[in-house]
């Protein structure tokens, strides 16, 4: 069993039951009449906002919004595809500048120094290149070329008689 | 996942028939709770326009953290509360409370509700319910409308109110209590209906 004071924190559960529990309440309640009259007054009060209805969106709403949307920058208004490769441009520019600046130190390493870390200096080239390579547009602007290539090859072929 | 958040993702990824289905899910809920936070229908069309408007903006930097509806209420609340405040510094009696006197009781019945001994119509006492909704300080409205006519569980509302899960239930509480005691000299006056 809980006491008054217990059950009055606890009237909310009663209104409510997605508060919690209300079976203890309710035991109290039935044995409680001054209990009882304060949580039918809750009670009456919290029916009572459901008089209180809602409102439908006015006639000029939709449109209304639509044209807050087109108000928007251009920028602001791309399809969320073309602001998702607009993410790649930070990372193809880290690419170019990671190969200028791989290419600027290339050009100040001594003479003597340069035939012994050629091979490092060709390591390193290669893997800035790799990372461009990860570049999904450079990537597709290659599969571009290759296609660009083998019809290129295709032609000259058909041109010089060879088949397939 | 949350389905709704599943159509955020896709607008994400550039189909903007997933945003037109998350607005026309949310444009009337978001649009009442505005109103009822805000107390003007107006006001709260401006505010649920805004809410999807930022909503459309952010969508590329989604990321589905919470529940769809907890982000979306956050930001609405957000937008309703900024608006208060601006309203406020403009006209200090404007609008409903803002919520600086968050844990105050307001002593006695808004001064605009009619005599109890009025025969009252449902018209007036949709107005009275209103009222008395508009004086709660603006925590415990907000928690109460969430709750009362939004139907948002009390871990939700506490996500999208900042509170902790037993300060959203006492905040409900009180507010509750405090309408309970101001509408009373109606609802004896009411028919019995309204008490089931």
């Amino acid at each position: 069993m809980i006491d008054c004071r217990q059950a009055r924190r606890r009237f909310l559960e009663l209104l409510d039951p997605a508060a919690g529990q209300e079976k203890l309440l309710r035991d109290h309640l039935a044995s409680c009449a001054s209990c009882a009259e304060e949580a039918a007054r809750l009670r009456a009060g919290w029916e009572a906002l459901g008089q209180w209805e809602g409102i439908n969106p006015s006639p000029g709403f939709e449109r209304g919004f639509w044209e807050r949307v087109s108000r928007l920058p251009t920028r602001r208004r791309a399809s969320a595809r073309r602001v998702r490769w607009l993410a790649w441009v930070p990372a193809a520019s880290a690419a170019a500048l990671l190969l200028l600046v791989g290419g600027w130190l290339l050009s100040y390493l001594p003479p003597g120094g340069r035939g012994a870390d050629r091979r490092a200096g060709e390591t390193f080239s290669l893997v800035a290149s790799l990372e461009v390579l990860e570049h999904q547009e450079l990537l597709a602007e290659m599969e571009l070329l290759e296609e660009l290539d083998l019809l290129f090859r295709f032609e000259s072929g058909s041109e010089t008689g060879e088949s397939g | 996942m949350d389905p709704d958040a599943q159509r955020m993702l896709q607008f994400q990824r550039g189909d903007p028939s997933a945003f037109e289905a998350l607005f026309e899910k949310y444009r009337r809920p978001i649009l009442n709770f505005c109103y009822r936070f805000l107390g003007d229908a107006h006001e709260a069309e401006d505010i649920a326009q805004e809410t999807f408007l930022q909503v459309y903006q952010a969508a590329p930097g989604y990321r589905p953290l919470t529940k769809f509806s907890t982000w979306l209420y956050t930001i609405a609340k957000n937008r309703c509360l900024n608006r208060l405040r601006s309203l406020r510094r403009e006209e200090p009696a404007a609008l409903f409370h803002t919520g600086e006197e968050e844990d105050r009781e307001p002593a006695e019945p808004a001064a605009s509700l009619p005599d109890p001994e009025q025969a009252l119509g449902q018209k007036e006492m949709t107005r009275i319910v209103r009222e008395a909704v508009a004086n709660l300080p603006a925590g415990l409205r907000l928690a109460l409308v969430l709750r009362r006519y939004h139907d948002l569980p009390y871990a939700e509302i506490a996500q999208v109110t900042g509170c902790s899960l037993n300060a959203v239930k006492l905040r409900v509480h009180r507010a509750n209590r405090i309408l309970a005691r101001r509408l009373a000299p109606y609802l004896a006056r009411e028919p019995k209906r309204n008490l089931e």
